[in-house]
């Protein structure tokens, strides 16, 4: 569907009248390799905001919002309760499709657009992730703390440095924990707490080596992985027994 | 140096594996146990999530299990058939094992199951080894005191019951003609515990067909060790598509490590008397149980906890 509509956009885009600002950004990197070395990454953004000719320079600052979002997980979130003496999970609730990462980094003076209760980028905001009726609030913000322990969810609300008015760079921090997958980056231009122009990038994290075929054959052929692992407990005991046999 | 773990999805330090696997290789070689108990725990203590931790131990006790089986069928000290049985049996077990640990941790309850049973296994099996090693050191002093020989410690009287039960079958190597029943339960219920806990079971195992079965002891830790291989065995195939939370890089590392402690601590504890050896084991096993207690009743630092549903 979406590659159908693709070329009707961009005949549109040049039907109608230029937009005055747009966004132009790059990532460092397309694709991160999880290697058996694998101690956390940073991908590096810069972009530069270009005005047409026509478009008079604004009295205003622009800001900058950039959400980078990982591949989504099915999560169990469970409150640990003292029954009969002892810590156990309750039943806990179910949050489908919440990012397995989840980064908000903006300009240093577009705090107000993310925090403030009526903030035009409020909904990107760690506190609104995953939130819908509200009657999990509890467990939803367990969640987010959780990751954000483990660097996997981010709120740096002045990560994104303007080096002048019309050129920023940011860098998207990523743990060592990371999901494989593809990860996008979604660029808002915001003027007067109005977005102007939105960008959107992407970058794949890939387990690369002996790391992504194990994984794979666990996943698609269980039962050779399995069969691998006995042969492999097998093998390894008997050349063991052969190489410390005293007698 | 660290490593990153495929199944497991995190990095761990290599040396620090390379310890565990050695310190338990020890362990199990000093106290001529397998060690799973000790191994999965561990484990769990230094943060590898318990699903793979269970499910990781199992291959390597497939490991650590086979030199010892070998040189004891070199001996002929193997009731093959009496081995088959048990694994035969055990299969149906380990099947029902994977699949309750597959569905525990589709709850969120693996980790209360896990912390609750070896809370009280450990305990157990550590109680009754301390007194039982604690009655036999007494028991050899007063001897001493009194200038007699140490007497051998009373054995359990004959299980009269079990020896009427219908289908009875042969076993040559151990010279038993006994009812199959008591065989399939034994096999059908260790393998269950040993596929939901991450333990081979022998120290279950052995006495149990010492004193319920009366199989003669020379044949008893060969055959025990074979039926770990064959039930560990199959717990690993199952685990890995039940729930496949098996990492073969972790359980290669435990592997190596188990393999080099084992043989300083075979050769560690020819050093030391029985009884003494036993009752070092109650307090290690019970000091294991205490510390799963320990975070049963303490209020968890962490009041909330997190499962990843779909990768």
């Amino acid at each position: 569907m979406i590659r159908l509509l693709a070329p009707l956009a961009a005949i549109l885009a040049l039907a109608l009248p230029a937009k005055a600002e747009r966004v132009v950004a790059d990532l460092s990197t397309g694709i991160i390799a999880i290697s058996s070395n694998f101690a956390g990454a940073s991908v590096s953004l810069f972009g530069v905001i270009e005005r047409d000719a026509q478009t008079v320079s604004r009295a205003s600052r622009y800001q900058v919002v950039v959400v980078v979002t990982g591949p989504p997980q099915d999560v169990l979130v469970q409150k640990t309760e003292r029954r009969f003496g002892i810590w156990m999970n309750g039943a806990g609730e179910r949050f489908p499709a919440m990012p397995s990462y989840y980064a908000i980094l903006a300009s240093e003076d577009s705090r107000h657009l993310v925090e403030e209760e009526d903030g035009p980028a409020r909904g990107l905001s760690l506190a609104k992730l995953g939130a819908d009726d509200g009657t999990r609030e509890e467990l939803r913000a367990a969640l987010a703390s959780q990751r954000a322990r483990l660097g996997l969810y981010v709120e740096e609300l002045d990560a994104v440095r303007m080096l002048t008015p019309n050129f920023f760079r940011t860098s998207i921090p990523l743990p060592s924990v990371v999901s494989d997958g593809t990860y996008t980056v979604t660029i808002r231009l915001f003027a007067d707490g109005v977005v102007l122009d939105t960008e959107e990038l992407s970058f794949f994290i890939a387990k690369t080596g002996y790391e992504q075929s194990l994984f794979d054959l666990s996943r698609h052929q269980p039962l050779i992985y399995g069969l691998v692992a006995v042969t492999l407990a097998l093998v390894t005991g008997y050349v063991g027994g052969v190489v410390f046999r005293r007698n | 140096m660290s490593i990153y773990l495929p199944i497991a999805e995190m990095p761990v330090s290599v040396l620090m594996v390379l310890a565990m696997g050695g310190a338990v290789g020890l362990i199990s070689g000093l106290f001529g146990v397998g060690g799973g108990f000790l191994m999965t725990p561990l484990l769990i203590f230094s943060g590898i999530p318990p699903a793979v931790a269970v499910a990781s131990v199992t291959p390597q006790i497939v490991a650590s299990s086979t030199s010892g089986a070998l040189s004891y069928s070199r001996r002929k000290q193997v009731d093959f058939k009496l081995a088959f049985c048990l694994i035969a049996s055990g299969a149906v077990g380990a099947l029902a094992g994977a699949e309750l640990f597959a569905r525990l941790g589709r709850e969120g309850q693996l980790t209360l199951v896990i912390a609750l049973s070896y809370t009280a296994f450990l305990a157990t099996i550590g109680g009754l080894t301390l007194n039982e090693a604690v009655r036999a050191m007494i028991r050899s002093r007063a001897a001493r005191k009194r200038g007699e020989a140490p007497l051998p410690a009373r054995r359990a009287g004959m299980h009269g019951w079990i020896h009427r039960l219908p289908l009875k079958v042969r076993f040559r190597r151990s010279r038993l003609y006994i009812s199959i029943l008591p065989v399939i339960g034994l096999g059908l219920s260790i393998s269950f515990l040993g596929t939901l806990l991450g333990i081979g079971g022998g120290f279950i195992m052995v006495p149990a067909l010492i004193y319920l079965l009366k199989v003669p002891t020379s044949v008893v830790v060969g055959t025990s060790l074979v039926q770990i291989i064959g039930v560990m065995g199959i717990a690993t195939v199952m685990h890995s598509v039940a729930s496949q939370t098996v990492d073969i890089i972790l359980a290669f590392i435990l592997m190596i490590g188990g393999v080099i402690g084992a043989q300083v601590g075979a050769s560690m504890g020819q050093a030391m008397r029985g009884e003494q050896l036993r009752a070092l084991l109650g307090l290690l096993v019970l000091a294991v149980g205490i510390r799963f207690a320990f975070n049963l009743v303490v209020p968890p630092e962490n009041l909330f906890s997190v499962t990843v549903l779909t990768p």
